[in-house]
């Protein structure tokens, strides 16, 4: 291996717990047993990884076996970045074509270098049919930088991807073309969901679809009307009320622990409807705003929110839209009197 | 209310003992920020400010986050002998380094006092002039073309008080607002020192969620700059299970439109103005999602011109305009308020 190989995989290894590197090392199965057993995994990290960084600089290998460590520490650790959710177009009858994971492999490859150039690409399958896709983007001297990685993860028999850029978001046009190609798709379109917590996007997106198969013509979501004007008057709800809240809110976010996600947001093209007694603020155009709610467990907070007396019962449809739809980015604008949670595509 | 830093309290007590006036017992009788008081943004102040903002001199404090303090006036303090004040801090710092007490000061490396005026920055003529005081590593032998980096800096500065400088008995001279940059252990040996030296003593400053909206709305009534950002408002919804936080970002130029509508006379603010503006908004708020903001806790304020954390810390000076007059006043009202 050479040096520069070598250093990456003292990186990529810095960022394991030193409890779980070894347990890393053999699912990568670059070193031998034999050669695991030399290094003594009780001592403190740096010398494990200066021992490692030895043993690896005597074996051949190149950046490509390093990126697989990588994807094995990304898996475990795949709330250290931030996922986005897409969603692959395909025609009725496509959907039924077999699908060939080599295939799928030859031509994102394919495509993938015919737009960008040098990239190194590594593939991993998952048990869960889960296709993990690693991507070294190169720099535009051709030199490809292992740390600008992107990850791509695939659901074969889904039409569902998650795409992972973190900074690098100017390839995502490139990228997402080599899906459509590779997946023989007609388009791609973003589900306006992002989080950390990837089973939890996962979790959302299957969830819904799941849905939407069993009532194959389930209800849409309705245009919910708003209230004339605001009411500021905190209700004095009694008992039963106040029950009837309870039962309301459990029917929308049920009994099953909720999927982890860490924020939403709602970009507000809306009219500003003053109160007639204050005499403010008229203008025929929407009051932009942009609004985020953030939490280390967003829907736990929003649900134990709805049950404080800040929030005024049934729960404002935009709250219960995080709920009942696989999004967590909305765009809400006025139609006639009331409110559009309206869609966007990329 | 006022948060005491540990480091400081040991001297201020002492120290309040025999300082006097402290700032606290003086009545200057500030409407600023209470119940329906009513405060001139004095123009000329603004003016005189705006008319020196582009110098280099003042530049360094854009863009950079300062944690607030109140002074009580500083006894036998002259701008005269700024000089040999560097040198005195320095020699302490140093001392300081011996006795082990600053544990995160680089041992090896020199520190380089500098204490200088900011003329520009007073709010009015009868003001004191702002004073800087600046920490700098000095370049190592090895390294002989590098520059000195500043570490760390503050600067006390005067507020528009007129009234303030004219009631202030002989030999105290009135900076009541401290803005501190850089590591806490060097604003804890500064800040000892002034307490020595000069008898006075700090208090970290705290914003309420009041005076944060005064400065949502005082902001917002600045004249825009172009693609000026958003005007953004967080809020922190209490005692949930886990932590919730709101931000309410209003498009620059809306929130202004808004505010014009609500301010009757320009140049002027009341607190019924402020309730108002917060109140649309709020209730614009409540159409969509039914959530009374009113009852969670306003943490932090930001515009253009500037944004404040409840912490008490500030972000000065996006927008080169208009800031330091606004400001200041709000600075000053805060150091007076909370004593």
């Amino acid at each position: 291996m050479d040096k520069a190989v070598a250093e990456y995989i003292q990186a990529t290894l810095k960022k394991i717990p030193r409890h779980e590197i070894k347990a890393m090392l053999q699912k990568w199965g670059l070193l031998s047993e034999n050669e695991l057993q030399t290094i003594n995994f009780g001592q403190i990290k740096w010398k494990i990884i200066r021992d490692i960084f030895h043993l690896c600089e005597g074996i051949p290998g190149g950046i490509k076996e390093v990126g697989v460590l990588d994807i094995i520490y990304t898996h475990a650790y795949a709330h250290k970045r931030t996922w986005k959710a897409y969603q692959l177009l395909t025609t009725a009858e496509k959907e039924t074509v077999f699908f060939d994971i080599r295939d799928f492999k030859k031509k994102f490859k394919r495509r993938l270098r015919l737009l960008v150039g040098k990239v190194i690409i590594n593939f991993k399958e998952h048990e869960d049919n889960a296709i993990w896709i690693r991507i070294v983007w190169g720099t535009p001297y051709g030199e490809q930088n292992q740390y600008r990685v992107g990850y791509v993860v695939y659901h074969s028999q889904t039409p569902y991807v998650f795409i992972s850029l973190s900074r690098y978001t100017s390839n995502l046009p490139m990228l997402c073309q080599a899906l459509v190609v590779a997946t023989d798709s007609h388009d791609i379109c973003t589900m306006d969901l992002q989080g950390h917590c990837l089973n939890s996007l996962k979790d959302i997106v299957f969830k819904t679809s799941d849905q939407n198969i069993q009532t194959s013509h389930s209800e849409p979501v309705k245009d919910h009307s708003v209230e004339p004007e605001s009411d500021l008057r905190l209700v004095d709800e009694n008992r039963s009320s106040r029950e009837k809240t309870q039962r309301m809110n459990q029917q929308i976010f049920g009994d099953y622990p909720l999927p982890k996600l860490e924020h939403v947001q709602y970009k507000l093209l809306t009219m500003f409807k003053s109160n007639p007694k204050q005499d403010v603020l008229y203008q025929k155009e929407p009051f932009r705003c942009l609004v985020k709610f953030s939490s280390p467990h967003l829907l736990e907070s929003v649900k134990s929110l709805a049950a404080t007396n800040m929030v005024d019962a049934p729960l404002s449809p935009l709250l219960t839209a995080l709920v009942q739809r696989p999004r967590n980015h909305f765009t809400i604008t006025e139609k006639t009197d009331s409110m559009r949670i309206s869609e966007s595509l990329i | 209310g006022v948060v005491l830093r540990p480091f400081l309290v040991m001297e201020s007590l002492d120290g309040a003992a025999r300082t006097l006036p402290s700032i606290g017992r003086l009545s200057w009788g500030l409407p600023f920020g209470r119940a329906h008081g009513r405060c001139g943004l004095s123009p000329s102040g603004g003016l005189l400010l705006q008319k020196n903002l582009d110098s280099q001199a003042v530049a360094f404090l854009l863009r950079k986050r300062w944690a607030l303090y109140s002074v009580t006036p500083l006894y036998k303090f002259s701008s005269a002998h700024l000089k040999a004040y560097a040198k005195l801090l320095s020699a302490y710092i140093a001392a300081e380094k011996q006795n082990g007490l600053a544990v995160e000061v680089g041992v090896e490396l020199d520190i380089k006092v500098a204490i200088s005026c900011l003329p520009d920055l007073k709010g009015s003529e009868q003001d004191e002039a702002a004073v800087l005081v600046q920490l700098s590593l000095r370049p190592q032998a090895s390294q002989k073309k590098s520059e000195e980096k500043v570490v760390w800096s503050g600067w006390f500065c005067s507020v528009c008080g007129d009234d303030l400088s004219k009631n202030m008995p002989a030999d105290f001279t009135c900076l009541p607002v401290f803005l501190a940059n850089g590591a806490e252990s060097y604003t804890s040996i500064v800040g000892s020192w002034f307490q020595k030296m000069f008898d006075c003593c700090f208090h970290h400053l705290a914003i309420s969620p009041l005076n944060l909206s005064w400065m949502a709305a005082m902001w917002t009534g600045c004249k825009l700059e172009e693609n000026a950002s958003a005007m953004e408002l967080v809020f922190s919804v209490p005692s949930l299970p886990q932590s919730l936080d709101i931000s309410y970002a209003i498009h620059a130029e809306d929130a202004k439109a808004l505010w014009d509508t609500v301010q009757k006379t320009p140049g002027e603010i009341t607190q019924e103005e402020v309730d108002v503006f917060m109140d649309c908004l709020y209730s614009h708020f409540h159409r969509h999602f039914k959530i009374h903001l009113s009852a969670t806790k306003l943490v932090k304020v930001s515009t253009a011109v500037a944004s404040a954390h409840c912490d008490g810390i500030i972000k000065l000076g996006l927008s080169r305009q208009y800031f330091i007059a606004a400001f200041q006043r709000k600075l000053l009202t805060l150091a007076l308020g909370q004593k």
